[in-house]
């Protein structure tokens, strides 16, 4: 393999590495950002939590966006995750490929569900 | 927390969608689900909340290594290496009180 690090490295190629690096960061912002607001709503409620109170947070309609882009997010930010750690552990290609499409397949089916409960609220 | 995925949102579906599917969502964690008694569904939630948490504040670490360059060494990073586990797992032992009902 060609050297990818140091003052030899390979200088050309696709750059995956600083767009993974930066949308696993920018991914991780925004969910920390619903994660704040989320619970900051829940925290400046009183007394327990009733079904009129939760499904009330999620009734405003910037509350419903920022929840989408938290579910886009999370789940980019698992397939850059996982895929890192594919690439990091498994080393036979075929083993590899089938634990990526099973990845995709698993984030997909998971996305499309969370859309699914999220848009007919 | 991949393979538990399906569990969150199915959280998700059934504590939001309904007045019905909350009740069914609460007697999970209460009563009970697919024969496994409230407190163990509890207990894999509390295992959620703990690999979130974690995962939440060793990112803040990532983060704040990313822009303070200057700061990171050897000792930096043992250091707040530790931070991390001490503040997730106090976090965990309040969020899990609240979770078992304890105050």
């Amino acid at each position: 393999m060609s050297v990818n690090y140091g003052s030899h490295r390979t200088v050309v190629g696709a750059h995956y590495g600083i767009r993974d690096w930066l949308s696993q960061r920018v991914t991780a912002v925004v969910m920390a950002l619903f994660t704040v607001v989320l619970l900051a709503q829940i925290i400046f409620s009183k007394g327990p939590i009733s079904y009129e109170l939760w499904a009330g947070i999620f009734a405003a309609q910037w509350m419903k966006t920022l929840t989408f882009v938290f579910f886009i997010s999370l789940f980019y930010h698992v397939w850059v995750g996982m895929r890192n750690v594919f690439m990091d552990y498994v080393k036979p290609y075929a083993v590899r490929f089938v634990l990526h499409v099973f990845a995709i397949v698993w984030l997909t089916g998971c996305v499309g569900w969370a859309i699914q409960v999220l848009w007919r609220l | 927390m991949f393979f538990l995925m399906p569990f969150v949102i199915w959280m998700f579906d059934a504590s939001i969608s309904s007045e019905i599917s909350f009740a069914r969502f609460k007697a999970a964690f209460n009563i009970g689900m697919l024969g496994i008694p409230g407190f163990l569904w509890k207990l894999v939630v509390l295992g959620l909340i703990w690999a979130a948490l974690h995962h939440f504040i060793a990112g803040i670490r990532h983060l704040w290594m990313d822009t303070h360059h200057h700061h990171v060494t050897k000792d930096f990073g043992r250091q707040t290496a530790a931070l991390v586990l001490g503040l997730t797992l106090s976090l965990t032992v309040v969020l899990g009180a609240k979770l078992f009902g304890l105050y």
